[in-house]
């Protein structure tokens, strides 16, 4: 798993940037002087002298000769950042955070640790704080980052508790990074007023899907999953608003002990209901954040859960809507769902365990969050084949 | 048969109209149409003689069968009308607001 | 410490407080009746489980509550969602209705070389100029056929045989074509033809101008022979070496058959599906007579009851259903029909499963005179003498003339099943439609009686049966299932 953050920033120079700063970084020592200004340089290896002219630079080893003004040392575990990274850096705290990395399919930005919803298996459990300052950091960072990104997930906390903000967020993106998926996981709840999910819809940004959650055909179900009395209400009619307004839509099932039970029921639910929502996602269970203190409730093996799966992928896909099925290893699917499952877990969040030595399908196994070593399926068996 | 008098080809039926509405007398009747030829006849009190005629077209019908299920039909209409009463409003609703507005599957339909 | 989380039963909604949507149920066998709401979600269920649902004492955290709740029967306290996407349902069954009118028939000449039973409109002669359509006349149904509203536009050249007047088909090809870089239709031609008189320049064409052919095949050889005199008595062999030319020429998808039911056929279903899959068809329309022609002339229909053609009916549909448990992926179109409206938010387009009727809606008939009907069965009754659905004629009458002619409206008005007596309270309304011709025809009146109706019966008798196969049999409802185009 990849650190992300970091709380051990060392200054070294003699002056630190105030305040909290939002910065590329640049590995290239020619870079072009009128380009480093705003950038900071990564120096990986003890170098005679550094390249002047770069906003800041950034050491992984403390150097011994003397370092410009704004400098600090990084801890090794985020020897990963490279070219064009974005990170936040707050001096005063010492502390870093890598907002984007250019090289990852995976870039997901948190814009909000507030929510309206209590989700029993909330892997970012919500904290009602003031955050606002998420935003301008991002704003700040859109820019930044490479035209060839191919995509991006707004996460929170909930996005839409943003209100207008997150407008003007899906505007930047749509105005810098025209050719980047943006997909926004929000419980969808927001977009009961129709106005807002109008106004998301006149972002006109080219490859918006926003990704909301549904656990159950049944309200009371649904709304006892995500602890929150009227949601299963709000969230249709979120689903409905979107896609009048011409907003595509993701229906995201996680998969566990209090949902696996419906789900057939569920795909024929969406299936009659919502058949014009562009994609289904079914997915198994991340263990952070509230599961674990949820998890007796919560778990149940992959394995006993595949007549359900198999059953609700049909009817799907039998309707012809696009379904995918995220976060399992094949070797406890069922063979049939195969085709359906995608590598999905953010690359900092993936990994494998010991019963994987050997297996010849990892590359394309959906893997485990690095949270799954706290509880996985039984069933984890190598494949051997060529 | 309780509530059944027979007259050679003819049988008769006393129905209440407390229990039952004129309504789902007139709509039970009305189906069987192929088995047996009915006919309504008011009483003062509350009752209605349904006249049942198996004579005729109708003589290779079974009379104890076709009233039986008779009776059974006027018990489904009358639950027809307990849902029909509860539920004319809302059906109303969603025709008016179905048939209004543009419709978001008119513009998401492929 | 007490948890932050609130337990399951917090967010149920209060016992006994739930409120009836809309739906209306019907007994399906001795002891079971199906419930279908408005937009054709159903739930079987026993007798005293709806009169408990109806008395508001069903429980509300049984899975019979949940199910119906799911599928808006009912509503509780606990959500109000359902109303919303019941009203979306309804939208989106409707928004097809005013997407139809795209079936245009052509019948370009009269004359036929067979002598079909059951066909009352075909000429045995050489006399084009009494049977054949005119440019003149086609220049006018074309006319006709680009006032309709629909995208999409399917052409389709009718007789008679229309290839025994082949030159007609090609100049109304090309004259739709030549308007239609104007127009932008999604256009499609369609040939109904015996197939007797194919040739190399006609498949040519065909392949050009992406013409589909469509054929008849009504069963075994004896059985097509029989049912198709023509001289020489080689219907079936012409027919099957037609279709082989016309995949060659054209492509398989290309080319599709359609077969008529008559007395002869009633014993011989399975054979008759045998042939279908022998010929590499991939399924099959177990269609019923229609009363018109000769089958009401020369009293077929009465010794062709509606039990004697259910039976036909299920015993087809349960062969079917075996060769599809024995891998051979095999359609009936009707039954996927029927499952489309049961099983998915829309509406299908055939035209007797539609209410208001489908005649004028989904199709428009030009016979070879200039006459307008809404069906090719009112033709067929105009040519029995009965014009009681002709619309005018492309010579005298304008399209705004024939579309709001009394020959139209009257039985499209009186076909609303909704406001039919035994109709509106019929729970396979949903999935029903309305005849007006074949009451018209059967009992003299665009509705008819219900309880007299042999329509009601047969389409009674199909619904109850495949919901049988859904609910009792899971093998058959996968296959089912699989029919079904989303």
């Amino acid at each position: 798993m990849l650190k992300l953050s970091s709380s051990r920033l060392v200054s070294l120079g003699c002056l630190g940037e105030n305040g909290v700063v939002v910065r590329r970084v640049s590995e290239n020592p020619a870079y072009a002087q009128v380009c480093r200004r705003q950038e900071y340089f990564l120096v990986r290896d003890h170098l005679s002298e550094v390249p002047e002219g770069f906003a800041g630079y950034l050491f992984f080893e403390k150097p011994s000769h003397s370092v410009p003004a704004v400098s600090y040392l990084l801890e090794p575990s985020l020897s990963y950042l490279s070219n064009g990274d974005i990170v936040k850096i707050n001096a005063s705290q010492g502390s870093l955070r890598t907002l984007y990395r250019r090289n990852s399919r995976h870039n997901s930005v948190l814009v909000t640790e507030r929510c309206n919803n209590y989700c029993l298996m909330c892997s970012q459990p919500p904290r009602d704080i003031n955050d606002c300052h998420l935003v301008d950091e991002l704003l700040q960072a859109i820019p930044l980052m490479s035209r060839e990104t191919v995509s991006v997930v707004i996460t929170g906390g909930e996005p839409t508790l943003l209100g207008d903000r997150l407008l003007e967020l899906l505007n930047a993106f749509r105005c810098y990074l025209p050719d980047t998926a943006v997909h926004v996981l929000s419980n969808g709840r927001n977009f009961r007023n129709f106005d807002y999910a109008e106004a998301i819809g006149r972002v006109q940004h080219p490859d918006l899907m926003i990704g909301i959650p549904l656990y159950s055909d049944i309200s009371s179900k649904h709304d006892y999953v995500v602890q929150a009395d009227g949601a299963f209400d709000d969230t249709i009619r979120g689903i409905i608003n979107l896609k009048t307004a011409g907003v595509k839509v993701e229906i995201r099932v996680v998969l566990h002990n209090l949902t696996y039970a419906r789900l057939s029921e569920l795909a024929r639910f969406i299936r009659r209901n919502l058949t014009f929502c562009d994609h289904v996602a079914l997915m198994g269970l991340e263990i952070t954040g509230f599961t674990r203190s949820n998890l007796e409730k919560l778990w149940i093996d992959p394995k006993d859960y595949q007549p359900q799966l198999r059953d609700a992928v049909a009817i799907l896909d039998g309707a012809k809507m696009d379904v995918s099925i995220y976060n399992h290893q094949l070797c406890v699917l069922d063979h049939s769902l195969h085709r359906f499952s995608r590598n999905s877990i953010s690359d900092w969040k993936n990994e494998f365990i010991g019963e994987c030595n050997g297996c010849t399908r990892k590359r394309e196994c959906g893997g485990f969050f690095s949270s799954a070593k706290v509880r996985y399926s039984a069933h984890i068996t190598p494949f051997h084949d060529e | 048969m309780n509530g059944v008098v027979r007259d050679g080809d003819k049988f008769v039926l006393s129905v209440d109209t407390r229990v039952y509405s004129l309504e789902a007398v007139k709509k039970t009747a009305y189906k069987f149409a192929a088995a047996t030829s009915i006919i309504l006849q008011p009483r003062k009190d509350e009752i209605v003689r349904v006249l049942f005629n198996f004579a005729g077209v109708h003589g290779r019908s079974d009379p104890e069968g076709v009233i039986s299920d008779f009776c059974n039909e006027l018990l489904d209409q009358d639950l027809r009308e307990i849902i029909k009463r509860e539920t004319a409003p809302i059906r109303n609703l969603i025709l008016a607001h179905a048939f209004s507005r543009s419709s978001l599957v008119e513009n998401n339909e492929v | 410490m007490a948890s932050v989380f609130k337990d399951e039963a917090f967010f149920l909604p209060a016992e006994h407080t739930y409120s009836l949507l809309p739906f209306r149920f019907i007994r399906l066998d001795s002891d079971r009746y199906v419930a279908v709401n408005e937009v054709g979600e159903s739930r079987v269920l026993l007798r005293h489980e709806l009169e408990l649902f109806v008395k508001k004492r069903l429980p509300q955290t049984s899975s019979l509550y949940f199910a119906l709740k799911a599928s808006h029967f009912v509503e509780d306290n606990d959500s109000d969602i359902a109303p919303d996407l019941l009203t979306l349902k309804v939208r989106s069954k409707r928004a097809r209705i005013a997407r139809f009118t795209s079936l245009h028939m052509f019948v370009v000449t009269l004359r036929c070389n067979h002598s079909c039973r059951y066909c009352q409109v075909s000429r045995q002669s050489e006399d084009r100029s009494a049977y054949d359509m005119t440019e003149a006349t086609a220049d006018k149904a074309l006319d006709f056929t680009f006032r309709s509203p629909a995208p999409a536009i399917k052409i389709e050249f009718q007789g008679g045989e229309p290839l025994l007047n082949f030159d007609l088909i090609k100049y109304i090809v090309l004259a739709a074509e030549g308007r239609n870089t104007v127009e932008k239709r999604d256009l499609v031609f369609v040939i109904a033809t015996n197939l007797s008189f194919l040739t190399d320049e006609i498949l040519n064409f065909c392949r050009d101008h992406a013409i589909l052919i469509s054929t008849s095949l009504d069963g075994p050889e004896d059985l097509h022979n029989a049912n198709r005199p023509k001289p020489g008595n080689d219907s079936y062999q012409v027919t099957i070496d037609g279709i082989r030319r016309a995949r060659e020429a054209l492509g398989v998808d290309q080319v599709s058959a359609l077969m008529t039911t008559t007395k002869a056929s009633l014993l011989r279903v399975t054979e008759i599906v045998d042939e279908y899959v022998k010929q590499g068809f991939k399924g099959i329309f177990l269609r019923n007579l229609s009363p018109y022609g000769f089958a009401i002339k020369t009293r077929y229909f009465n010794a062709y009851d509606s039990d004697n053609w259910l039976n036909f009916y299920r015993r087809g549909l349960d062969y079917i259903l075996e060769l599809n448990q024995q891998g051979c992926a095999f359609t009936e179109f009707y039954t996927a029909t029927i499952l489309q409206k049961m099983l998915t938010p829309y509406e299908t387009g055939f035209v007797n499963l539609r209410s208001p009727a489908g005649i004028g809606i989904a199709g428009i008939i030009f016979n070879y005179n200039g006459e307008v009907y809404p069906s090719d069965e009112a033709r067929m009754k105009a040519e029995m003498g009965d014009k009681i659905f002709c619309m005018g004629n492309l010579t005298t009458e304008s399209y705004e003339q024939m579309m709001l002619s009394s020959a139209l409206l009257t039985p499209l008005e009186d076909s609303v099943a909704e406001s039919v007596p035994m109709c509106e309270e019929c729970a396979f309304l949903p999935y029903c439609g309305s005849d007006p011709d074949y009451h018209y025809a059967t009992q003299q009146d665009f509705v008819g009686h219900k309880a007299l109706s042999g329509f009601c019966k047969k389409k009674m008798g199909i619904f109850r049966y495949i919901i049988h196969k859904l609910e009792d049999n899971p093998e058959a409802r996968q296959i089912l299932e699989s029919w079904v185009n989303w």
